[in-house]
């Protein structure tokens, strides 16, 4: 087994002129038949030495000790042959011989600090160039399903008052709850902030089907599957003939679901959700999209290796009910450096649903909203999703493009097949990427925008 | 409900069947039904015909909802007591349920 290793050595003139040559010249290596023979280590000469100063003599530590032509000790690297780490000698010559491992980004899970900001996201969409050509969520709605939003938090944070249509919003029916954009600042103002990334100017539609309890109504419907059905009624009846009637596209944003089957009925039963293509909303979702309606759900956050703690450590057939829908796009999450997050659900989705899910990937964990505190990062898929609806509005801004003439199904295609894969992953679908990350330059040039 | 984590309002009872939480109104316990009408939506005592229920069996303030209406299937909340039995139609009757309601929760940040 060829086992690597980085040897510290004396200096010599080879390791000099190499270490000098590399101060210059990036392609620099090591001249192998130069150097002092080390038993045992076969070195690599690709890699050229690296000047070590006086090693352990910190009082002799300048800046000068480390020019190659005064540094005591050079690191030089190479390999082993051996079938296990533990025969590997300390020594080899004049060498001592250190481990060379392989070394990865820590992947970031649910504890781990923003990366990057949302102007990271932005550049990474290229949303200047969406705004060159008034691809800017124009003319479009853009619903926020979740636990309602507040605008005045939007306002502050954005430094501009956002659009939002609050005759075109949703109430929940009872006792008279907080008008459109005045809910409490929540996951949903989160969600409606990273919208505005990609769409500015997108009228927001407030759908607040989690967090419309209110004491006294005598109807606890909030936070259950049939607010977000009775929510969709509305959107259609109003698409059709109502106030969302209005708007050149329509496009719903959704970062809702369930965590874990046991939420549900039993398995096996006919009535259930999770795993029922015929549940009547994962059939109402569906219908929602060839009403022209573009919409979108998170994968989850039951991704391996750190799901949330209400996963229950089931992290395979993690995508479930309209998350699994064919119709919907389906969002996963990465990083402002295209990592997939380690939450992240992957797919195949839950069994008897479609399984080729997620679709593609979108930006989350970064340094957004601060809904949930100053420093904390917009994150889970949740934050994926609706950057991932900014872009889907942006492109519905283009007047060649109306629903009518490019159906939801075919922008949704377009979406996949121009998504980006980041170097290493295998072409076509993969469970944790979908078909890639979002690219809409790309999708730009695809539809001729 | 709350949208984090699984505490339950008072409100919400356990349930002893097949779903932890069930739809609640003025104490009594709603299940999710769906319809069939191929001509126009029904309104609530149209709903109520067809399930063979009255109309105060039916939760007024959700009323009838669209779910296809090209194909005519639309849902309504009935009082668990008075839903009616199963279809023995299951392909093609006009009514079907109850279905499942179960807690949905935001995928926003993570509970560790």
């Amino acid at each position: 087994m060829r086992i690597p290793v980085l040897l510290i050595v004396p200096q010599h003139k080879s390791l000099q002129m190499s270490a000098t040559t590399a101060a210059t010249k990036t392609a620099a290596g090591l001249d192998t038949t130069q150097t002092p023979s080390y038993p045992g280590v076969t070195l690599d000469a690709t890699f050229a030495a690296v000047p070590l100063g006086a090693r352990d003599d910190a009082s002799v530590l300048t800046m000068e000790s480390f020019q190659p032509e005064r540094s005591a000790y050079f690191a030089v690297r190479g390999h082993v042959e051996a079938n296990d780490v533990t025969e590997v000698s300390q020594r080899a010559g004049d060498a001592e011989i250190f481990a060379d491992p392989r070394i990865a980004s820590f992947i970031t899970c649910g504890g781990t600090p923003p990366l990057g900001n949302a102007a990271a996201v932005a550049a990474k969409l290229n949303v200047p160039m969406l705004q060159g050509k008034n691809l800017d969520g124009r003319k479009v709605a853009l619903a926020i399903v979740d636990t309602g939003i507040n605008l005045p938090y939007l306002t502050t944070k954005l430094g501009r008052q956002p659009n939002l249509d609050a005759r075109a919003s949703w109430s929940p029916p009872g006792t008279p709850p907080p008008p459109p954009g005045g809910w409490p600042v929540n996951h949903g103002t989160m969600c409606a902030f990273d919208t505005q990334i990609a769409a500015p100017q997108a009228a927001l539609v407030d759908f607040p089907v989690l967090n419309a309890h209110y004491p006294g109504s005598g109807s606890y419907m909030s936070g259950t599957l049939s607010a977000a059905l009775a929510a969709y009624g509305f959107m259609l009846s109003s698409r059709a003939s109502g106030p969302l009637s209005r708007y050149q596209a329509l496009v719903a944003s959704n970062s809702w679901g369930i965590f874990h089957p046991s939420w549900d009925f039993p398995a096996g039963h006919p009535g259930r959700y999770c795993d029922n293509p015929r549940h009547p909303f994962n059939l109402q979702i569906a219908a929602v999209t060839r009403a022209g309606i573009d919409v979108l759900f998170a994968a989850g956050n039951c991704g391996a290796p750190c799901a949330d703690t209400r996963c229950l450590g089931r992290t395979t057939g993690a995508i479930m009910g309209a998350s699994a829908v064919q119709e919907v796009l389906t969002l996963a999450g990465c990083d402002t450096q295209d990592v997939r997050v380690g939450y992240s659900s992957q797919g195949p989705s839950i069994p008897k649903m479609y399984q080729q899910k997620p679709d593609v990937t979108s930006y989350t964990h970064f340094l957004g909203s601060e809904a949930f505190g100053a420093g904390t990062p917009d994150s889970g898929t949740s934050a994926a999703c609706p950057v991932a609806a900014g872009c889907v509005a942006a492109l519905r801004s283009s007047p060649k493009i109306p629903p009518a003439t490019l159906t939801t199904a075919s922008l949704f295609n377009n979406i996949r097949n121009n998504a980006r894969k980041t170097a290493g992953l295998p072409t076509g679908w993969d469970r944790d990427y979908g078909f890639g990350i979002i690219d809409p330059p790309a999708i730009v040039a695809a539809l001729g925008l | 409900m709350r949208p984090w984590g699984s505490e339950r309002p008072a409100a919400l009872e356990f349930n002893a069947g097949p779903c932890d939480f069930v739809y609640v109104k003025d104490g009594a316990p709603f299940v999710l039904m769906t319809l069939t009408a191929s001509e126009h939506q029904p309104s609530l005592g149209e709903a109520a015909d067809k399930l063979g229920v009255s109309l105060e069996d039916l939760d007024s303030q959700f009323g009838v909802v669209p779910i296809d209406p090209e194909k005519g299937t639309y849902a309504v909340q009935v009082r668990s007591d008075k839903a009616p039995a199963p279809s023995t139609e299951p392909e093609s009757g006009e009514y079907h349920g109850p279905w499942s309601n179960p807690k949905i929760a935001p995928f926003g940040p993570l509970k560790r």
